[in-house]
Formats: structure tokens, sequence, C-alpha cells
């Protein structure tokens, strides 16, 4: 173990892998920034680029973006109150109100100290708790991995807050896509209509970029362009943006507050960097000694929510390592991306590739420096990046998706499927019906599937077999848990929170 | 279009999806081994899956839909998504001829004009120098193969 994380740090500490994060940093903390683009997007643009570079410098890039798009989303939160992410829409509540009495520099440099706090404490979890992790989802078998698998799918219901019936149709066509092509234990060809294509079925990435960029790109052309006056964007002097050692000992109980929390939501899948802000910030405000000031611009309100939303970076990554299991759509694509270089996430990564599962651990530790220093410093320049102009943004990203779709296995039928998957995401968009569950169910229906059949091919098709081992009892129980929450919990506290307004 | 309404469209198109997909998989070998589940198993699970929870969403649509009033569809233009849209069509069915590089200029110009970009001398410098900076980077800096075309 010590001498996997010694290759870890040595594989993230080297030049093109520090590089890689930095760029990656400056390309989160732009994407985050822009109102309507989503981190997810962000990484779709990149996607590309790593089909060619080695895996450590790809995912060393992707993390650097995944970090710093939270922190990006901060910007424009404090800056315009338009949250760049919903993450940051906690941050908003004080941040507008801070740069409004013309302290923006001050708002700005606490959200990312607080970012950076929040980044640390959810790297020492991953660190921690993730090869400790592995080391147990090695016991599981496949009845075990059936129901963990299933407890993941039932975050569905969390991303399916308005209408459950249309998330659930939106995972069973995503669990439908999946069966196309070679049937995973038999190798019988499923739904293929005799087109070779289809054979190896339909690959994830593809599917996600058309279900994520497209429609945000015909939705970018279609909105008409409003322009961000300058005098809007005034941020002042070059150290402003650097905290005061008063605000630090302010921030230290809500940070202390929101860093756990961010962490702990971020291993639960599901739930997400704007719940564990929100949280935070409802937290830091009953501890707090002035709460009166909440609202009206305190830093505390700027650094609870900010730091929750940064440590649920490393928290969801600790599902998606060591279980294969995504929290939130971009760790989804993070598998994708992983198993385009042959890495396939799960507790056998840290036996086989410990190396790499470390260098990623380590990678994650880089880009939150990374986000440190470059937001810092490069603040003022970033936000002049928020007038480019979505004439030539948006094109590109269009021809991003065409190279991103291709280059993955040099074929013209994954741009048309690309465009196909895109055209349903318009479609599902215009329904409201939610795109997330129809990616996760992408991601986790093979393995479903699979352990499933393992399980009834073992036991004879006798179903009891899921309710012999503790685990697979726990994980079943969870996804009941979580079925109920989603379910019968959450709406009801909504309600009751709806009717004290 | 109100939401009620699009329910109803939605999962009529749903329904008649999963019905499809329940009779290809119906064709599909049920069992090859007595007990063991063969590749028609998780498919049928789901089929019934879709086609039930259609069948509910179409009921509750149907009830909603003498009960709620009309709404503005917030949605974007209709027009302009259906251009963007022609346009990317356009663009994929001549890649295949004329390859990345030619058949991204005009896309390019295509969409900046969707965007309401007026300045011809921009749309023309940028549609030509994007994709070529974009190709350049990805043929020859990264070695990653781009849609290549028959004419060239």
């Amino acid at each position: 173990m010590i001498q996997d994380a010694a290759l870890g740090f040595s594989q993230a500490s080297q030049v093109s892998s520090l590089i890689a994060t930095a760029i990656g940093v400056m390309i989160g903390l732009t994407v985050g920034m822009i109102p309507g683009m989503t981190i997810s997007t962000g990484i779709i643009i990149v996607l590309p680029l790593t089909y060619a570079l080695d895996p450590n410098i790809s995912i060393a890039l992707l993390l650097g973006l995944y970090v710093a798009g939270m922190t990006g989303g901060s910007f424009t939160a404090i800056l315009l109150n338009i949250p760049g992410t919903p993450s940051a829409s906690a941050t908003a509540i004080d941040g507008f109100p801070l740069k409004e009495r013309g302290e923006a520099g001050r708002a700005l440099g606490i959200a990312i100290v607080a970012s950076f706090i929040g980044g640390i404490v959810s790297f020492a979890c991953l660190y921690l708790i993730a090869p400790q992790l592995a080391d147990l989802a090695l016991n599981f078998r496949a009845p075990d991995l059936f129901a963990l698998v299933l407890f993941g799918l039932t975050i569905i219901c969390s991303f399916a807050a308005k209408s459950l019936i249309k998330g659930l149709l939106s995972a069973a066509l995503g669990l439908m896509i999946v069966t196309i092509g070679q049937d995973p234990m038999m190798g019988t060809a499923r739904f293929t209509f005799d087109n070779v294509n289809l054979l190896s079925g339909v690959h994830f990435l593809t599917a996600m970029i058309g279900l994520f960029a497209i429609p945000e790109l015909v939705k970018s052309i279609c909105t008409p362009v409003t322009m961000v006056p300058e005098t809007q964007k005034k941020i002042g002097s070059f150290w402003s943006v650097f905290p005061r050692f008063s605000d630090l000992k302010r921030i230290i109980r809500p940070v202390l507050i929101g860093s756990p929390i961010g962490s702990f939501l971020g291993l639960l899948p599901g739930a997400g960097g704007p719940i564990a802000a929100f949280i935070s910030y409802d937290y830091a405000k009953k501890s707090s000694k002035n709460p009166e000031g909440f609202g009206k611009g305190s830093v505390e309100g700027i650094a609870a929510p900010e730091s929750a939303n940064n440590a649920v970076t490393g928290g969801a990554l600790v599902p998606m390592m060591t279980l294969g299991i995504p929290g939130d759509p971009v760790t989804a694509i993070l598998i994708g991306a992983l198993l385009v270089h042959g890495l396939a996430p799960g507790p056998l990564l840290f036996i086989e590739r410990g190396d790499f599962a470390y260098g990623l651990i380590f990678s994650f530790l880089f880009a939150n420096i990374f986000n440190l220093i470059l937001a810092l410093t490069g603040v003022r320049l970033l936000v002049k990046l928020l007038n480019t102009p979505r004439a030539l943004m948006m094109p590109t990203i269009g021809l991003l998706c065409v190279i991103g779709s291709y280059a993955l296995r040099n074929s013209f039928f994954d741009i048309y499927i690309m465009l196909a998957f895109g055209i349903i995401g318009l479609i599902m968009r215009w329904v409201d019906m939610p795109v997330v569950p129809l990616l996760l169910a992408l991601v986790l229906g093979k393995p479903l599937e699979e352990h499933l059949r393992v399980s009834l091919t073992s036991s004879q098709g006798d179903y009891m077999i899921f309710l012999q081992s503790p685990f697979s009892v726990g994980f079943l129980s969870l996804a009941v848990l979580s079925v109920i929450w989603s379910l019968v919990i959450e709406p009801w506290r909504d309600k009751r929170r709806a009717n004290n307004v | 279009m109100s939401m009620p309404l699009k329910n109803v469209i939605i999962s009529m198109v749903m329904l008649l999806i999963g019905s499809c997909y329940l009779y290809f998989s119906l064709q599909l070998p049920v069992r090859s081994i007595q007990n063991v589940p063969g590749p028609s198993f998780f498919p049928l699970i789901i089929a019934a899956f879709v086609l039930f929870l259609s069948a509910v969403l179409l009921v509750k649509g149907v009830i909603n839909l003498r009960n709620e009033l009309p709404q503005q569809s917030g949605h974007a233009a209709p027009a302009r998504v259906m251009a963007t849209l022609v346009l990317f069509v356009l663009y994929l069915v001549v890649l295949p001829y004329a390859g990345f590089l030619v058949a991204s200029i005009p896309f390019f110009a295509g969409l900046m004009m969707l965007c309401e970009q007026r300045k011809p001398l921009l749309v023309a410098v940028a549609s030509v120098m994007i994709p070529l900076f974009l190709y350049v980077l990805f043929r020859q800096g990264f070695n990653i193969l781009l849609p290549s075309g028959v004419w060239m």
C-alpha cells in the first residue's frame, strides 16, 4: 500500500501531470463561471484530448476541471447573483450582498480559501476511506454487487424530484439502451437488427456527449445574448482577493462545519453539492454568534457552503473509485473516461493498478492546490472571459462534440448516435424528463444485469440468494430506505418547510 | 403546450417503444439452460417496467389534462432549434465525403450566424481558423484520427 501510494504520488507530481492539472483547473474555473455551462459540458470539451493522453495525465486534467468547476461557479454567484453551477446557489445568499457593499474581492477570496480547505478535508477522507472500502468490497460476491448496484440506482429518485414516474422512465430508457449489443453472458446479439456497428453496443460517452452537450448548445444558440456590464464585474485591486487574517479566523468554524458535511454527503450517491451547500449554510447560521448577519454579506455565510460543495468532490470519488458507483453526472463521466483507457473503477483498481488509484488521489490534492493558487491570482483575468462571444464558443463546442464521439472508436456511426442522443436529450427537456437517471442507468445497467444473472445462475434461479449474505441484505435495505427517503420523507419535509414559509 | 398534454404524448411514445421492445425481447432465446436466465431475461423485466410506468403516466396525464390550463412554453424558439438540428444533419451528411476540415467550415459559419453574429469578416475568419486550429491540434498535436472524407 505504501509503495503504491509513493508510486501514485510520483506519477501525480510529474511535470506533465501537474501541467494537465493546471490546465484542467483553468478550464474548470472558466466553465464553472459561465452560467448555463455545467462541469459535465466542460469535461465533454476536453474529453477528446484525454483519449490520446496517458491515463494519469487524463485523470489529472479531468480532476482539475471537476474541482475548479465547483469554485468557478461561485464567482458569478458573488459578482452577478447568478450561480455558475447549482452548487454555488447558497454562496450567492451572502456573496452578492458583500459584493454590493463594494467588497467583491473579499467575498471571492473567502470563497476560494474555503473551497480549498473543503477540498483538502475531502482529500483526507478520500485517502483514508477509499483503500479501506476497496479492501472490504473485495469480499463482495455477485448477489452483494447486484444489491450494491441496485442501491446505486435508487439515487435516481433524488434526481427525479419533479416527477418520479418520468425519472424512472428515463432510467428505464437507459436500461433499454444498455441491452443493445452482445449479451454480457452468452454473447447473443440483442436489438442489433443485423447492424455490425451495434454489436458492441452504444458507447456510454457517445450517448453522454449527445445528451448533455447538444441540448445545452441548442439552448445557448436560441437564448438572446445579454452582455454583462463591466461595472458589475469590478473586483478591486489584485491584493483585495487575498483574505485578511481576521477573516481567516472568522471562517474557521463554518469551514469546520461545511467540510465534513460536504465530504460525508459526497460519499452518499445522489446527495451532491447543492444539498451539502445548503445544509452547511443552515448549520453554520445556527451555530454562529452572529446569525442575524447571515443573508446580509456574512463571510461565514460564504465560507460554509463553499467549503461544503468542494468537499463533496472528494467524497463522491470514494464510491466511484472503490465500488464503480457514480454519485453524480460528473463521476459517471469520469467512469466513462477511465473505461476508455481500460481502467475499470472498482475494488480491483486498488489491487491491479494501485499506483494509478493513488495517483488519482494525489492528483485530486494537486488540483485543490492549483485551484487555490490560480483562482486567487487569476480571478481578475478569468472574469473577463465572461464576455467571450457565444458565437465563437458554441460552434467550437459543436465541433468538439463531433471530434469526441468520432475519436472514441473512429466511427462515423458514433457521430450519428451522438446526434440521435442529442435529439433524445432535447425531447426529454421539452417534456421535463430528467436526463441524469438515463445517464446513471447507462453506467450501472450492464453491471446490474451481469450480477443479477450471475447470481441467479449460481443459485439455479433461486431468488433467496439475495437474502443470504449480510452485505446484500444491507444494501437492499439501504436501497429501500433510499427510496422511502426520496418518496416520503423529503416531500414531507419540503411541504413542512413550505408551510412554515 | 401544457405539461399534462406533453405527458400524454410522451407516455404514448414510450408505450409504443416499450411494446416494440417487448416484441423484440420475445424473439430472443428465453433460456438456453434450465433454471438459468437467458438473454431475454433482463430485457423482459425492463419492458414490463416501461409499459407499467408509461401506462401510469398516461392515466395521470389524461386525468390532469382536464384540470390544468395551457401554459406558455419557456423553451427555446422552435425555429432556431430546428435550424440548428438541420445544420447538424447536413454537416453529418457532408462529413463522410468532405472530411472534417472542409465540412466544418460552413457548419461553423452556420452556427455563428445562428448565434446572431452579423460581422461577415469575423464569421469568415473564425469559421476557417477555428476548425483549422482544432484539426492541427488533434490530428497533428495529439495524433487523434478525425473524420476523413472520400473527396479529400
